[in-house]
């Protein structure tokens, strides 16, 4: 970043301002923690920073392309917490949450029990308020993929919900 | 419209297309479509969350803070710097480390919750010892010197004023101007304050959120760092171990010049009940194993009034005005290291023409001193630049011939980020 000019910083501070709240909304449903969800948002951004100038044709595309990705990533090597040996307790996420919190995991639960890629288009719709066009340029797949996906995953919620 | 039709459009409406009139129709005519269509939406909601959080404040400032600072490579050398046994102690720990997750995030939390504690500070004044000589740059540290007294004084006005002194420096922002000077010489610069910018270290003890903030920063990014938290009644202690920052595959000589540049164990105090940093200590981590502790606060004030006097320059100094352009600029489209030797051969016959230009930053005192003990040299080599650690110049080794027939080696710093891209002296003499 320190050799980019001007307007590439210009840029960077517009995407954040622009995208953070929505990237950051589905990074946390998704992973059901604040500060994970923090930690990929920023590392998403950095991403974006790193790349040569202009070289991103569709910043939210890519934004929300990278944070998918790195959801996945953290959701895969995820291990159960354990505090080292003489170290505090780990501190627990604020209390205000826990509402938002308890739906991102009753969400998740769902979500899980559907083929990956059903649930992903799902997610971007629901979570980031993403269109079906929108979705394809995250996914990098034809519009028409993704109505197949969403479409198959509804119906397999609807038949787990006795819908 | 016919059933078939209607169902194929269901999923186009959960994207939020609006009705058309003629699917309004149908649906209103035609209870098993409606059914088909209520169910679909229901299943959807079922996976639409009703609550909206909202990423934290700092944010925002922690990545573009990241971004900023994202320019130097990622390295992990500290095993390089190590002795060998000692390298694959720091491998296993670190595999140790990986597998159970370092609580980097939970580091993360409490810079978070100081920064947020120091949302209104109005003044700031930190004494310090860092192990430094009195008249180098403040960036500048030496874990073999003895730790030297400095105060930080800073007024998060409009304008922010602020002062760093050591017993000989001392760095002053009006709010318009800085100006630094050298005591015993009587003499130092002035530049306008949107043109400086002070070394990386003292930049973030002025701004301690800012501190906090890159902590956090490279809480993410870091290879290598490590964290441990620790609390008492009153405080919470967060020990961060970091490798030193900056590329040295060229050359390691700002290995260890700077905190930044070190590898270092840095431990800050928080007050648990005001969030604000209680203290600091910084130690760096030499490549023998010993330690030294760089920088240890001996004191943090928030709040007190600032005396005026903090914010005047004393009278009698000579002022080099930095804003003024170079004339004539002779150290131009050359290498760094055509430019150190014709800086080296001016000095035999001592050229004030063009060593006035290449010790611009020098003062008529220092250069004076300067040619007392450079005046008459030969030059025996002056071998390729190389860049270090984080400094923006290059540094040329370089062998001279004193005039008192003694030989001296030399490691000339020079930069040319200037207007008009001249090469200046910046140290190492």
């Amino acid at each position: 970043m320190t050799n980019h000019t001007p307007e590439h910083r210009n840029e960077l501070e517009e995407l954040v301002e622009r995208y953070r709240q929505p990237l950051f909304r589905f990074a946390f449903f998704r992973l059901g923690s604040r500060m994970d969800a923090e930690d990929v948002v920023q590392d998403a951004f950095l991403k974006w920073a790193s790349k040569p100038e202009r070289s991103v044709g569709n910043p939210q595309a890519y934004l929300f392309r990278m944070v998918s990705n790195g959801c996945c990533d953290r959701h895969r090597h995820r291990a159960p917490l354990v505090p080292l040996d003489g170290r505090q307790p780990l501190p627990a996420e604020p209390c205000e949450e826990s509402e938002a919190l308890e739906e991102a995991r009753r969400i998740e639960a769902l979500l899980d029990r559907l083929p990956p890629e059903q649930a992903e288009a799902i997610r971007l719709h629901t979570y980031a308020s993403l269109r079906f066009t929108e979705i394809a340029e995250v996914l990098r797949c034809p519009v028409s993929t993704v109505k197949s996906r969403f479409g198959g995953g509804i119906e397999r919620l609807r038949k787990m919900s006795n819908l | 419209m016919n059933c078939s039709e209607f169902k194929t459009r269901i999923i186009d409406l959960l994207d939020g297309r609006n009705f058309t009139d003629e699917e309004r129709r149908h649906l209103a005519q035609c209870p098993e479509c409606a059914a088909e269509f209520r169910a679909a939406t229901e299943a959807l909601d079922l996976v639409t969350p009703r609550s909206a959080p909202r990423a934290s404040d700092t944010l925002r400032d922690r990545i573009l803070t990241a971004a900023a600072s994202a320019g130097q490579p990622r390295r992990n050398r500290i095993y390089r710097l190590l002795g060998s046994a000692a390298a694959a102690a720091a491998i296993f720990a670190g595999a140790l480390l990986l597998s159970v997750r370092t609580p980097a995030y939970a580091a993360r939390k409490y810079f978070g919750s100081a920064v947020a504690a120091m949302n209104d500070l109005k003044t700031l004044r930190i004494g310090l010892l860092i192990r430094t000589a009195p008249h180098e740059n403040f960036s500048y540290t030496d874990p073999t010197l003895p730790p030297i007294p400095h105060t930080i004084t800073a007024e998060y006005g409009d304008p922010r004023r602020w002062r760093i002194e050591k017993s000989g420096r001392i760095v002053l922002c009006d709010g318009e101007s800085v100006r630094m000077w050298l005591p015993q010489f009587g003499e130092g610069w002035r530049r306008k304050a949107e043109a400086y910018r002070l070394e990386a270290e003292f930049d973030l003890l002025l701004n301690l959120q800012r501190l906090l903030l890159t902590e956090q920063a490279l809480a993410s990014r870091t290879q290598g760092a490590q964290y441990e938290i620790a609390e008492d009644a009153d405080a919470v202690r967060l020990t961060v171990t970091m490798p030193a920052q900056g590329d040295f595959s060229q050359s390691d000589y700002s290995l260890n010049s700077s905190i930044a540049e070190s590898n270092t164990l840095r431990e800050y105090r928080f007050d648990k009940q005001s969030g604000r940093l209680l203290d600091l200590r910084i130690t760096a981590m030499l490549p023998d194993g010993s330690r030294s502790v760089l920088l240890e606060s001996t004191g943090i004030v928030y709040d007190e009034p600032v005396d005026r006097a903090a914010w005047t320059a004393p009278e009698g100094i000579e002022w080099i005005d930095l804003a003024e352009p170079l004339s004539g600029a002779q150290l131009v489209d050359m290498s760094a290291e055509e430019a150190a030797t014709r800086i080296l051969q001016a000095m035999g016959p001592w050229d004030e023409t063009l060593l006035g230009q290449a010790l611009h930053y020098y003062g008529s005192g220092v250069r004076e001193q300067l040619e007392a003990r450079y005046g008459g040299l030969a030059i025996i080599s002056a071998g390729k630049a190389v860049r270090s650690g984080e400094y923006p110049g290059v540094f040329v080794p370089c062998k001279v011939l004193l005039a008192d027939g003694r030989t001296e080696k030399l490691m000339l710093a020079l930069r040319n980020d200037n207007p008009e891209k001249c090469w200046l002296v910046d140290g190492g003499l």
